[in-house]
């Protein structure tokens, strides 16, 4: 008994002095200035082909050389090239067509000793446009010359397009069935129901059949499904063509990724000499100079040694070794820390800081990491007023800036179709109360649908358009047909305003403006539901536009105000516009935006095109929020920061000129 | 003996074969797949893309379909490449496992060389002070939740005494190499271990104090004094060889679970192990990495169940595995 | 005696009858513990120099949660050198809980002896000893060696996960430290012989759980054996094993008695066992003796109703009844044991006497003895 009672004390007092002891472990690092960083989490993506995660961004933009840098406002400057306008000319046919034209300087190398040549950028820019491609880059739906042939590997895709645009067509088989399945889940729906459809599409149903039973229900069903499908056919051939079309396009792609490559090159990407590249598009898209500009040019000797267009594996064996010309040397990634050293072969000369270090920081741990200066910059930490004034008091100093993204509530056009039930939820917002309350100062009211990060933002003409104000909030309801009967809100059938809504899991901010709306709603005498769902299931409902109400957030996007994809009729079919706005005049002014490139003209219209939008109450703007990164000014010298950073021009870019403070 | 492994194996390999059906079928019927997460919110991403998208990561197949390609690949040792991290499944597990492991393995000893003891201590003294300060320690590390712990001790000793480093597995700011780096991941490991520990001493205690106590009652201990053995051979030979058997089996059966990782408090201290991981790719829809560590560790979990028995049989006589 | 003192409002006051154990239970276990005690603390002289073992109101008392079980209340008796000795009762009524005592083997710490002395003859000579106030580390030295124990059920008696040779071994060698492995050995394969087992070289490898019950009996006998012990206690021997094996066991033991030099302390409920093997008889009811003699008293003249009413129990072939006897009613409550006779409710040919006080003895003969308030003299 006494033994072992002894032995125990015995392993119980080594693990302790181990554990201590290990702390002091003898230093072998040689005293060279070092630079720590703390992110969020790091997937080992590095490489800008594959990345999937914006922290693998930042540590692999470290290491490469950009087209052209990203200025103020995402704005291209010079960069491995000097900028150059894009030339807009035009065609014998009278069609417009744009050309970039790329200069490479001088004498510029990869860290590997390689010059940096026109191979290079033609190179990065194929793989960008190649079937393997699976990144979140979209340069190949833009009309770069010669672009799809090269992707499909098909020197008459033209043709093949043509030809598959007219098996897409919808057949009348096609048109029957899906008049079919509305008809039968418009019989199912309880709010509907087979009085619904008789009385709206005018059937006419023997009126012997019992009603609810099976031969009742058939009758019903095959009378709507020939109405609609003679009525309402133009409503499915959209649906029915586009996924005919998808069908199509994916065997065609697949077919063509199968063979060996009959298109080597392509036709709009030109090497006019050892340094210089010129790229043509059809047509006039502001868009492209930042796809085509901001972005790496990537060394070919070294990814490009054994990939094709349909097999990127070898260019993701590469993941976690990124190469480039640019300020940084990538050295290691381990124990969830990268390292990276100075580059000193880089064109603009050695940069200051010798080491620079990124260390995964759980998110419970970024403030104390930040104030008690176990990081020297925590990038992204949350900007609550509480971590804000933490930072103060430990002495530290937050830089923020104005979040590259927008938080809104989405009012469903397609699930709340009377536009004054719209107008008369969007009167329902207190946003400055939620705001307020979970932002206090750190963030702003939102009164138009496109961050204020971005140059397309209307400074001088964003009035709020929806006020809350619950009296003019009943006043459309009334508009739109309700009435307040025995203190319940409903419509002429007597059924109850009922207004689902959701939120995705992460979006905290909502929750006191929901409690706000649900407790005005239900004292007008409506229903109003809160369901919190997560993100998987929430993308899911997302993409069908089977949201009637929810709340979320984009962001990362570019600085470009352009919003075809999320307002355009368009972008309905493809789950981009959840929003279901449907405007021909919101479509025609997406569309003007697109068409020219003069900064002041396009300004003017984004103005007129955001009112438009606002108009439709499909998307009620909510919050523009402050992001922060926190740094300690002990270790870095704060006057070495330049004060036009932002959300595109960001700390990361410059971090080749900041200086550490001096050690005394 | 060998019949009896061999036949068991044969009857694992099987199961698992079910058990990725079951896994595939599962995921794939979840709401939301990884292609719809990742685009979902993002501009520029077109209908055209997003089915491409899908056709590359094998995603625009029907179930069967999918499942026949991916055993296919599995049969022949492919498990395939992560969506998410965009590596050979394989080689993050193999990495992130063998971290989990070093964290796991101190944890596994300690736990039995200070659970198993203080169980037959408090045996051989039921109902005394000390018994009952022993078992509430145990029940006290049985019932508090694991994140719950990992922040007191992060707040005591990393944050106010500052003895050890709140999270991570070395120091940044450093470059340690050789036996220097090997002290300072052990330094980061204390915090996450004694978390670990003292969860874990529990149940090896009370099962090691509540089979102690049967076996102290039995027969055989009687005649074992009545031959006038001295007390500690009674009970630290012909006991403790008893209470051994049912012990033996459950350690047996958790050396698998050395190699599953622990996902809140490697997540808390972050320790790059396979547990957090293992959790973000069933977030992610992340479909191989998935399957392969599901089917990890329920090839690990049939492997400890083979062990268990086959360590029965080997500390028990009475058992005879056919 | 009584138990009212702990009651509150008519029910049992747990938490008083707790603190009292505690303290009772403190008190004797500290004594047990006791290191390098003097002998002149355990060390008496016997009554009557024949005894080898002398049972003076023997009290042995469990400490439950909701009350105090006097299992043994004041049991005297003596066992003579080379006798066999047979104790009878029902269940319950303390006969295995003496046997424990006398081994220092009640299940502590709820069980302990709290009053009373067992006078033992050692066989070194010298003083004889008080077997109750022997410490720990002495009583050691004693079991197995000069008196051993052969338990009920020999299914559970042996450790299951040792091989019989070394639980035979074992015994010898804790005893005998100066003997080789060999010696050790080339005994244990003798006694496994003398208790008849064929094939005792095999049988020193195997497991207990290869061996049958009768089996398993004989090599805790032989255990009992190994260091030729003085006193032999066995604690219904024979009760767990089916009547064809009985028979054989009680063989072997009536041939051992002739053998070896030994006492037989032979506790059982069994009264046909009794008749063949025993010199003396002790019954035993509700802890306390209530009658002794040698077997020819009890058999052919038994006093007090208790034992008439367990001989009246035994059923004899060829006799055909209507019904078989037993004894009416139950045996008392352990807790709560009355002031009077406690075979009064059960009794039928109570007197008037039986109201008052426990009975004393009465001396029938020299070896007959029988606590009861009957006219003996009509006899």
């Amino acid at each position: 008994m006494k033994t072992v009672k002894k032995a125990l004390v015995i392993v119980l007092s080594l693990v302790l002095c181990f554990g201590t002891l290990a702390g002091c472990a003898t230093k072998t690092a040689d005293g060279k200035s070092t630079l720590l960083l703390g992110v969020t989490e790091f997937n080992g993506v590095f490489n800008f082909l594959t990345y999937n995660s914006a922290y693998d961004r930042y540590v692999t933009m470290l290491t490469q050389l950009n087209v052209y840098n990203t200025g103020k406002g995402g704005d291209c400057v010079d960069g491995a090239c000097t900028y150059q306008e894009p030339e807009i000319k035009t065609d014998e046919n009278g069609n417009q067509y744009t050309v970039y034209t790329f200069k490479i300087k001088d004498g510029l190398k990869f860290s590997d000793g390689q010059p940096v040549t026109a191979d290079d950028l033609i190179w990065t820019y194929k793989a960008q446009l190649a079937p393997a491609y699976d990144g979140l880059g979209s340069l190949y739906t833009y009309k770069i010359r010669g672009a799809n042939e090269y992707r499909y590997d098909d020197p008459n895709y033209a043709d093949a397009i043509v030809k598959i645009k007219e098996e897409s067509k919808a057949t009348p088989e096609q048109i029957k069935e899906a008049a079919k399945d509305m008809a039968t889940s418009d019989y199912e729906d309880e709010s509907y129901g087979p009085e619904g459809l008789i009385e709206d599409l005018k059937l006419n149903i023997d009126g012997s059949l019992e009603a609810g039973s099976d031969a009742y229900k058939e009758a019903v069903i095959t009378a709507a499904t020939d109405a609609y499908a003679t009525d309402y056919a133009d409503e499915f051939i959209p649906d029915i063509e586009a996924d005919n079309e998808a069908k199509l396009t994916t065997e065609y792609v697949s077919d063509k990724m199968a063979g060996g490559e009959n298109v080597p090159d392509v036709s709009g990407i030109v090497k006019l000499d050892d340094l210089t590249v010129q790229v043509t598009a059809d047509g006039v898209d502001p868009t492209l100079e930042v796809q085509l500009g901001q972005m790496p040019i990537m060394p070919k000797h070294y990814y490009g040694e054994k990939a094709t267009k349909v097999d990127f594996s070898d260019i993701k064996k590469k993941n976690g070794a990124p190469l480039g010309g640019g300020p940084y040397i990538f050295d290691k990634f381990e124990n969830n820390i990268v390292t990276l050293h100075a580059n000193p072969d880089y064109y603009e000369g050695k940069p200051q800081i010798e080491t620079i270090k990124f260390q995964v920081i759980p998110v419970p741990d970024q403030l104390s990491a930040a104030t008690n200066g176990d990081v020297n910059i925590m990038l992204d930490l949350s900007c609550t007023p509480d971590n804000v004034q933490a930072l103060e008091d430990a002495g530290k100093y937050a830089e923020t800036y104005d979040r590259n993204g927008w938080g809104y509530v989405g009012i469903s056009g397609k699930l709340l179709p009377d536009a004054n039930v719209r107008k008369g939820l969007a009167s329902l917002m207190d946003r400055a109360s939620g705001v307020n309350t979970y932002y206090g100062k750190l963030a702003k009211v939102l009164e138009r649908p496109i961050t204020m990060a971005s140059w397309g933002y209307p400074y001088d003409d964003n009035a709020p358009v929806y006020a809350y104000d619950t009296a003019k909030a009943l006043d459309y309801f009334k508009a739109a047909g309700y009435t307040q009967t025995n203190g319940k809100l409903v419509d002429k059938n007597g059924k109850i305003l009922h207004i689902d809504a959701y939120i995705s899991s992460t979006e905290h901010p909502v929750v006191p403006l929901f409690t706000q709306m649900k407790n005005d709603i239900e004292a007008l005498g409506g229903e109003f539901s809160v369901t919190q769902i997560d993100w998987a299931s929430f993308s899911e409902q997302y993409k069908h536009g089977d949201l009637m109400l929810w709340a979320a957030a984009y962001g990362d996007g570019p600085a470009d105000p352009d919003c075809y994809q999320y307002f355009h009729s368009d972008s309905i079919a493809s789950g981009n516009n959840p929003f279901y706005t449907n405007d021909p005049e919101v479509d025609k002014l997406i569309m003007e935006g697109r068409e020219t490139a003069d900064r002041d003209d396009r300004l003017k219209i984004y103005a007129q095109l955001f009112d438009k939008i606002m108009d439709t109450a499909t998307v009620m703007p909510y919050y523009q929020r402050l992001e922060m990164n926190a740094i300690d000014p002990t270790v870095v010298d704060i006057s070495s920061i330049p004060d036009d950073l932002d959300s595109f021009h960001i700390l990361l870019d410059v971090i080749q000129n900041i200086k550490l403070v001096e050690k005394q | 003996m060998w019949q009896y492994i061999v036949r068991r194996i044969f009857i694992s390999v099987m199961i698992l074969f079910g058990i990725s059906i079951l896994l595939y079928i599962l995921i794939r019927s979840m709401p939301g797949d990884y292609i719809t997460m990742m685009t979902t919110g993002k501009n520029n991403v077109t209908p055209a893309m997003v089915e491409h998208l899908r056709h590359l990561y094998g995603l625009d197949t029907n179930i069967p379909q999918g499942y026949f390609n991916w055993i296919s690949r599995a049969i022949q040792g492919d498990f395939g490449v992560s969506f998410f991290y965009q590596r050979p499944v394989a080689d993050i597990i193999g990495e992130k496992v063998l971290v989990s492991f070093t964290l796991a393995l101190p944890v596994f000893i300690l736990t039995i060389l200070i659970g198993v003891p203080l169980g037959i201590i408090s045996a051989t003294r039921p109902y005394s002070k000390l018994d009952y300060a022993i078992t509430t320690i145990a029940f006290v590390g049985i019932s508090v939740p694991s994140f719950f712990l990992a922040v007191v001790l992060k707040r005591v000793f990393a944050y106010g005494l500052k003895w050890f480093p709140p999270f991570g597995m070395v120091t940044a700011t450093e470059d340690y190499t050789g036996f220097a780096l090997f002290m300072d991941k052990s330094w980061h490991l204390v915090l996450p271990i004694v978390c670990l520990t003292f969860i874990g001493i529990g149940s090896y205690m009370r099962y090691a104090r509540s089979n102690m106590l049967e076996v102290l009652d039995t027969d055989y201990i009687r005649t074992a004094r009545a031959k006038g053995l001295p007390e500690g051979t009674v009970i630290y030979s012909h006991a403790f060889r008893n209470t051994l058997i049912p012990i033996v089996t459950i350690i047996g059966g958790s050396i698998p679970g050395l190699f599953a990782g622990a996902m809140i408090t490697e997540n808390l201290f972050q320790i790059p192990g396979i547990g957090w991981y293992g959790y973000q790719s069933l977030t992610n829809g992340d479909i191989p990495f998935v399957m392969a560590f599901n089917l990890f560790v329920a090839a690990l979990t049939l492997l400890g169940n083979l062990l268990a028995d086959i360590s029965y049989a080997l500390v028990d006589p009475r058992i005879r595995l056919k | 005696m009584s138990e009212q003192a702990k009651t509150k409002n008519g029910k049992l006051d747990l938490r008083a009858i707790a603190k009292a154990n505690r303290a009772e239970i403190k008190k004797y276990e500290t004594a047990k513990k006791k290191h390098h005690a003097s002998p002149s603390e355990y060390q008496t002289k016997m009554r009557d120099s024949n005894n080898l073992i002398e049972f003076d109101n023997l009290q042995t008392y469990f400490f439950t949660d909701i009350g105090t079980v006097k299992a043994v209340n004041g049991v005297s008796f003596d066992i003579p050198r080379g006798s066999t000795i047979a104790v009878v009762g029902e269940s319950g009524c303390g006969k295995s809980v003496t046997s424990l005592s006398l081994m220092r083997l009640v299940q502590g710490p709820q069980g302990q002896i709290v009053g009373g002395s067992i006078r033992y003859q050692q066989s070194s000579g010298g003083q004889a000893i008080d077997l109750t106030k022997l410490p720990d580390e002495e009583i050691r030295k004693i079991r197995g060696k000069e008196i051993a124990m052969i338990f009920q059920e020999p299914m559970t008696s042996l450790n299951p996960v040792f091989r019989i040779g070394k639980q035979l071994g074992e015994a010898i060698h804790i005893h005998l430290p100066e003997l080789s492995k060999e010696e050790v050995h080339k005994r244990t394969v003798a006694l496994l012989e003398m208790v008849g087992i064929a094939r005792a070289e095999g049988i020193t490898k195997s497991y207990p759980h290869e061996l049958s019950g009768g089996m398993r009996q004989r090599v805790m006998i032989a255990m009992a054996l190994a260091l030729d012990p003085q006193l032999i206690v066995a604690d219904e021997p024979t009760t767990a094993l089916d009547v064809t094996i009985q028979a054989q066991i009680l063989d072997l033991l009536r041939e051992l008695k002739d053998k070896i030099n030994a006492s037989i302390m032979l506790i059982t409920h069994d009264l046909g066992v009794v008749a063949e093997m025993a010199d003396y008889v002790v019954v035993m009811y509700a802890g306390r003796v209530i009658e002794q003699g040698t077997a020819e008293d009890i058999y052919d003249r038994p006093a007090h109703p208790y034992t008439i009413g367990l001989l009246g129990s035994i059923p004899v072939i060829g006799r055909k009844v209507e019904e078989l006897y037993s004894i009416p009613g139950n045996v008392p409550n352990p807790i709560h044991m009355p002031d009077t006779c406690y075979f009064k409710e059960r009794c039928e040919r109570c007197v008037a006497a039986c109201d008052g006080n426990y009975p004393d003895v009465v001396e029938l003969s020299d070896t007959h003895k029988v606590w009861c308030y009957r006219d003996f003299s009509k006899r």
